[in-house]
């Protein structure tokens, strides 16, 4: 079973009740997508509305989820 | 010396080539910072009301900041500030990468450059000594080219370089400051100046290091910085860069189309950068010790436009202004447009945003193959946008029309005024007011024209109220509004800005919303490196100190709210999309400006700093030269 690091934004942390705990270790079965994980969440979020980030490169709502994988769920930024 | 200072400003007399060091006392430090404050407070004290801002007596101040060159992310940020050759009023620009740091490390705090050189020169700068060098062989070269030659000459690869390139020496009114081939101070025509004083670059190198007052605190907030990174919200920009916004500013009607029309673009994506990230992405790049890394370092090696790394990459707004401003959705046709612009020194926002005016009058029929020497202007013409940046650039053609901006190519066509969209004569950054309502407020108001970087922007307001609360702001409101609380809320996060530009660290790293560190640690680490009681509440005051300087400026020269007017564009419905039928009223406009100005402590008429402000901060001497 794929067991990842999940990195949440300030808001959606917040969001989910879960503060200023940003790092969370989410299991997931086998073949799991990023929009698998934001359903397990609870996000109540479009994957497609959020930033995506697998091992610190671009990913995608249907990118496949691997063990030891380091997720970065965040909302886009307003500015710049 | 002051803690953080190098304690040192060199004055540059070009025409006598002279060159004097003065070193302020530490209260001139405590009272100005560095960056935008330090370099108003010369360029109000040397520079003549109604100077021609081509002319000799347009001086020009490139300053660090009180935090530049400590080992810390966001850091190494410098000023340039003068009169501005595009719009007329105030001209301010920043920009990052390792020239800040490394001007700092040779001993100096700020240069502050008079006068006109006889022939062309560069400045050298190495461990406190400094020389004008001939610089007539750099003239007419491309940025790589100058960097290269310069490193061989002084036989040192490390040296930092600030130029002015094609396009300065050629006076293009919206000409660059390029630092390493891909850096800018981009906006308001400061590389016109430079180029306008026959001073082709500045190079630095040195060995000192500015000393901190409490070396363990700013290494516990580096630290922190380090730590938190990863789990913060601008690791994304980290990812995907600057261009992480696109598709997301799309989405919500944000992402200006076909010169205004729309706030939609149909092939939105084909920019954003997720695909920037999947194509042309080579690797990504940083500034002086910085974690962040959003700079994009792109290439293309074969096809119609070949790209060549040395220049870095596009961010969001060369995406926006060379790609939906234009109709273009040909990545690399921008990233091309992004290199000449890198190459020749210009600002990417006004080059793709008066090329995007020339193609909507083109459109209407307002300018003919007659006027453009036959350029088929049509929206997605990506080639005819790469030639013109090209042609901008060595001002010839039609390119020396465009090579004033929009709304002075406007007034000598004596067509298509209707159609710019600036503000003072300086084109709208890529965030729509429609969508982020304290954005009109700010781009009419802001003293050196429309920028999407002199304030928060409206969704931060909700999205982060702990981080608004250290500034006071405690009643978050929707994005669509523009009543009195959202004034409050784009003023003093105005100050916040301005301070930010002063002490002075990236606007990316340091913030009151999504960014690495809140306002309250910037306050912090101001303290940690200056030893100086420092909180939340120091930082605005130096803003505001900022921003009055900049309006006294303004004000001097007879600029008062008769120049804060928005475009007409932003009052005509957008079309598609989101935002489709949406537009700013001019009631709501006005309102808000009256309340800006009463807030502000400003003429409710005239927009301009009283005495009274002036005094209240200590500035005096600024209200002395109103009259």
């Amino acid at each position: 079973v794929p067991r990842v690091t999940v990195h949440l934004g300030s808001i959606l942390s917040k969001n989910i009740g879960r503060g200023n705990e940003r790092r969370l270790e989410i299991s997931l079965q086998e073949g799991g997508t990023i929009a698998d994980l934001v359903q397990i969440l609870k996000l109540e979020l479009e994957p497609e509305k959020l930033l995506l980030a697998v091992n610190g490169r671009v990913a995608r709502p249907d990118t496949v989820l691997e063990d030891g994988d380091r997720v970065h769920l965040m909302m886009p930024i307003s500015g710049g | 010396m002051a803690f953080g200072y190098m304690g040192r400003i060199l004055h540059v007399y070009l025409d006598e080539g002279k060159l004097e060091i003065e070193q302020p006392e530490e209260s001139f430090y405590r009272q100005y910072v560095g960056g935008s404050a330090l370099g108003l407070y010369y360029v109000l004290h040397h520079t003549p009301a109604g100077c021609d801002p081509l002319g000799p007596e347009n001086t020009l101040v490139l300053a660090a900041g009180v935090l530049t060159g400590v080992p810390i992310s966001g850091q190494s940020r410098l000023t340039a500030t003068a009169r501005s050759p595009l719009t007329g009023a105030i001209g301010d620009s920043q920009s990052g990468g390792f020239f800040p740091a490394e001007l700092k490390f040779a001993g100096l705090d700020a240069i502050v450059l008079h006068g006109r050189a006889e022939s062309p020169v560069y400045l050298w700068v190495k461990d406190g000594e400094a020389e004008l060098k001939p610089a007539g062989h750099l003239w007419g070269q491309d940025t790589a080219e100058v960097e290269r030659i310069i490193k061989e000459e002084l036989a040192d690869p490390k040296v930092q370089i600030l130029q002015a390139g094609i396009a300065g020496e050629n006076g293009v009114r919206f000409a660059a400051l390029i630092s390493n081939a891909n850096r800018a101070n981009g906006r308001t025509g400061m590389g016109a100046v430079m180029g306008a004083k026959n001073l082709k670059a500045v190079v630095v190198r040195g060995k000192s290091r500015p000393q901190v007052a409490d070396p363990a605190a700013l290494k516990e907030l580096a630290k922190w910085g380090a730590e938190n990174f990863p789990d913060s919200d601008i690791y994304g920009m980290g990812v995907y860069g600057t261009a992480e916004v696109l598709r997301f500013q799309d989405k919500d009607g944000g992402l200006p189309t076909r010169n205004w029309s729309s706030g939609t673009f149909e092939s939105a994506i084909k920019l954003d950068g997720s695909t920037m990230a999947e194509s042309i992405l080579k690797e990504r790049d940083t500034c002086f010790a910085c974690v962040v890394r959003c700079k994009r370092v792109v290439e293309v090696l074969e096809g119609d436009y070949v790209v060549d790394a040395v220049y870095g990459g596009p961010e969001y707004e060369t995406l926006a202004t060379f790609g939906s401003y234009c109709g273009i959705d040909n990545l690399e046709a921008v990233a091309l447009a992004n290199q000449l612009c890198n190459r020749y020194g210009m600002d990417t926002i006004s080059c793709g945003a008066t090329i995007a005016w020339a193609m909507d009058c083109y459109e209407k029929g307002l300018l003919t193959d007659e006027d453009t020497g036959g350029l088929k202007l049509n929206f997605g013409n990506s080639r005819v946008m790469v030639d013109l940046v090209d042609l901008i650039a060595h001002r010839e053609g039609f390119g020396a029309v465009l090579a004033e901006g929009s709304a002075r190519a406007a007034q000598m066509l004596g067509r298509g005024e209707e159609l710019v969209v600036a503000v003072k004569g300086q084109e709208l950054p890529a965030h729509m007011p429609e969508v982020k309502r304290s954005l009109a407020l700010i781009y009419a108001v802001n003293p050196f024209g429309a920028d999407h970087q002199s304030s928060e922007h409206d969704p931060c307001y909700s999205g982060y109220p702990d981080r608004a609360l250290q500034l006071g702001l405690d009643d978050p409101q929707p994005n669509d509004v523009l009543n009195k609380e959202k004034v409050r809320y784009a003023l003093t996060t105005e100050w916040l800005y301005s301070a930010m530009d002063s002490v002075t660290i990236c606007q990316f790293v340091f913030g009151s919303a999504w960014h690495l560190y809140d306002a309250s640690q910037l306050a912090d680490l101001v303290q940690a490196v200056t030893g100086w009681d420092f909180s939340v509440q120091d930082l605005l005051h130096l803003g505001e100190i900022r921003l009055n300087l900049l309006r006294t400026f303004n004000a001097r020269e007879g600029i008062d709210s008769s120049w804060d007017v928005l475009p007409k564009k932003l009052f005509q419905p957008k079309v598609g999309g989101a935002s489709d039928g949406v537009a700013i009223t001019l009631e709501e406009y006005e309102s808000a400006k009256t309340s800006y100005y009463q807030l502000a402590g400003w003429d409710p008429d005239a927009g301009i700093p009283t005495r009274a402000k002036l005094e209240e901060l200590e500035l005096g001497w600024a209200a002395d030269m109103l009259g």
